[in-house]
């Protein structure tokens, strides 16, 4: 990919900027996408149609002019609020998510790093977030956004632990934190003789990583039915109380681009990555990006159809899930995969 | 640990049953009604609306009557001799200008009590409902076609026709008394009698209904005084 821009692009810090800045647009263009689907999918689910009216075709347009909008709002900072902190906050926080895509390999022609922590990586850096949204709740100087930001604080330290865990069961079978060779190694159509290499299919203790793995990344990225943090029907948004305008926007995508990135992280530890299902067919770094894309907004459509089924935990409840469900089933699961790694 | 397996059973039995609901859902025929776009079939015999085929109207004030709120402010003139108005659709002759037809939809209580009575069939309900203003003096409905020249010209041919009446009466009289005091003497004079009789007579009905018509309208008037006074005292004392 660096060899690509190159090619018709001024060396050095140009290429670096450019190289840099693809996630950056896939992050913006799957955010305007992502949420208007997120309507769709809840209007069609509750029989109602959503936007229908922007841009003509089934309101496409209609995260777009919500944007424009956004922009033009008043940026309004409460008066007893932590100024420097509180305009702080959504930087660091979509900073934070937006870093966490150099691991992510989109294809088998670009990944912003191949640093060999990869996935250590991505889930260091993502409790950066935690650290924003309590920034955001305490500086607002609103008992709402504090308590929605304590919340998140106690749900992303206590979930860490089973993503984590889960995350570990799959790198023992690699033996790598990188995640192009994690991608790697799932090439191929071994399996049973036509199922894909994916980790997935890899043993019966992999399945019920994933399904740990993708429970706990629910609740990491604060959506239904672990949304407790934002719970607009008890908290007003939460954290988001006293934001507005684009400060506000900037959480929005913060919080789609964490469904994009844990669903990547997820599609590339499970379901191969950017290889194509079909063996050799269609593949190629081109077709890798179409399928890497795919495999994602497959498992955040699976986010959003969950969010419009089931209701919100209660703190008491999430935590029990957690610590007396998740955490020992993952751990369990370790050990089982582990064994299953040194008989076979 | 039983309990916790058996429990994690139902917990995946019931979010994929969940799940199962809403996929149908996401598929199954939205109910939505794109209200400017697409509009629901309203239902017959909807109340949304007052309208007043106004060529139609004999000017008989029965829907006026009849309405609970007093929403529906007519005003008439009578024609005069000479100007024929036609029928109405439904066969009834036309005997009064109708110079003010006034609805007041901010005041009605939609409740269809005009419509029965109007012996014409004039005044429906129309499935008209997209009529909200930002003054509630829009919501007064005139429907009758009148010009102010037109209203004014009624008045004076109704004026002249009166005086007109009057003076010959007068000459009636006068010739009455003439032909009486003639009698007295003894002469007899009885071919001219029943024809001025007559005329008379409807000079008479027609000055007597127009002064009939202007007491019942002051009396209408000072009842309404009477009553928003009432309502007001009312007021106060609740205060």
């Amino acid at each position: 990919m660096q060899q690509f821009l190159e090619s018709f692009l001024p060396a050095g810090p140009v290429v670096v900027f450019v190289f840099s800045i693809i996630p950056l647009m896939i992050i913006l263009i799957y955010a305007l996408f992502a949420i208007w689907l997120e309507r769709k999918v809840a209007g069609h689910i509750q029989d109602r149609l959503g936007p229908m009216q922007t841009g003509g075709w089934h309101g496409w347009a209609q995260t777009i002019a919500d944007l424009l909008k956004m922009i033009q709002k008043e940026d309004i900072v409460p008066a007893k609020a932590d100024r420097f902190l509180f305009k702080m906050a959504p930087f660091i926080a979509f900073a934070a998510s937006y870093a966490a895509f150099v691991a992510i390999p989109f294809s088998s022609g670009y990944i912003g790093s191949m640093i060999d922590v990869g996935v250590f990586y991505i889930v260091a850096i993502t409790s950066l977030l935690s650290v924003s949204i309590i920034m955001a709740g305490w500086a607002s100087n609103n008992k709402w956004s504090l308590l929605g930001a304590m919340r998140t604080a106690a749900q992303t330290v206590s979930y860490e632990v089973p993503t984590v865990v889960t995350i570990l069961s799959v790198i023992i079978v690699t033996g790598t934190l990188n995640l192009m060779e994690v991608t790697e190694m799932q090439t191929g159509n071994a399996f049973l003789g036509f199922l894909p290499n994916w980790f997935i299919f890899h043993s019966p203790f992999m399945m019920i990583a994933f399904v740990l793995f993708f429970i706990a990344s629910l609740a990491e990225s604060h959506r239904v039915p672990f949304d407790l943090p934002e719970s607009e029907s008890e908290l007003v948004g939460g954290y988001q109380t006293e934001y507005s305008g684009m400060r506000w926007g900037l959480f929005m995508l913060t919080e789609y681009a964490d469904m994009l990135l844990l669903s990547l992280v997820g599609a590339t530890l499970f379901f191969g990555g950017w290889n194509s299902p079909f063996g050799s067919f269609m593949d190629g770094p081109v077709w890798g990006a179409f399928w890497m894309l795919l495999k994602g907004m497959v498992l955040v459509f699976v986010m959003m159809w969950l969010r419009w089924t089931l209701p919100r935990l209660r703190v008491d409840q999430l935590m029990n899930l957690c610590w007396k469900y998740l955490i020992p089933l993952s751990f369990v699961n370790l050990v089982l995969i582990a064994l299953w790694e040194m008989i076979f | 640990m039983v309990k916790a397996l058996s429990d994690t059973y139902l917990t995946f039995k019931t979010i994929f049953t969940g799940m199962g609901i809403t996929f149908r859902h996401l598929f199954t025929k939205s109910v939505t009604v794109q209200y400017p776009l697409q509009r629901d079939v309203l239902p017959e015999r909807v109340r949304l609306k007052l309208h007043v085929n106004i060529d139609d109207c004999i000017g008989c004030r029965l829907c006026e009557r009849a309405c609970p709120v007093e929403c529906i402010d007519i005003g008439t003139i009578k024609s005069t001799d000479d100007d024929d108005l036609g029928e109405t659709s439904t066969g009834h002759k036309k005997k009064l200008w109708v110079d003010k037809f006034d609805i007041d939809m901010a005041k009605c209580c939609y409740c269809e009590l005009c419509v029965h009575p109007c012996p014409t069939d004039c005044i429906t309900m129309v499935e008209e409902y997209e009529y909200s203003t930002y003054d509630r003096n829009d919501l007064i409905f005139p429907f009758s076609d009148m010009t102010p020249e037109q209203i004014e010209e009624a008045n004076r041919k109704l004026e002249e026709e009166a005086e007109a009446k009057r003076r010959k009466k007068e000459e009636a009289m006068l010739a009455k008394k003439k032909k009486a005091e003639a009698q007295a003497a003894g002469g007899e004079a009885e071919g001219d009698k029943p024809k001025d009789a007559a005329s008379g007579g409807s000079a008479e009905t027609s000055g007597g209904g127009d002064k009939e018509k202007a007491a019942r309208r002051a009396e209408r008037e000072a009842r309404r005084a009477a009553r928003r006074a009432e309502r007001e005292a009312k007021k106060k004392s609740e205060e």
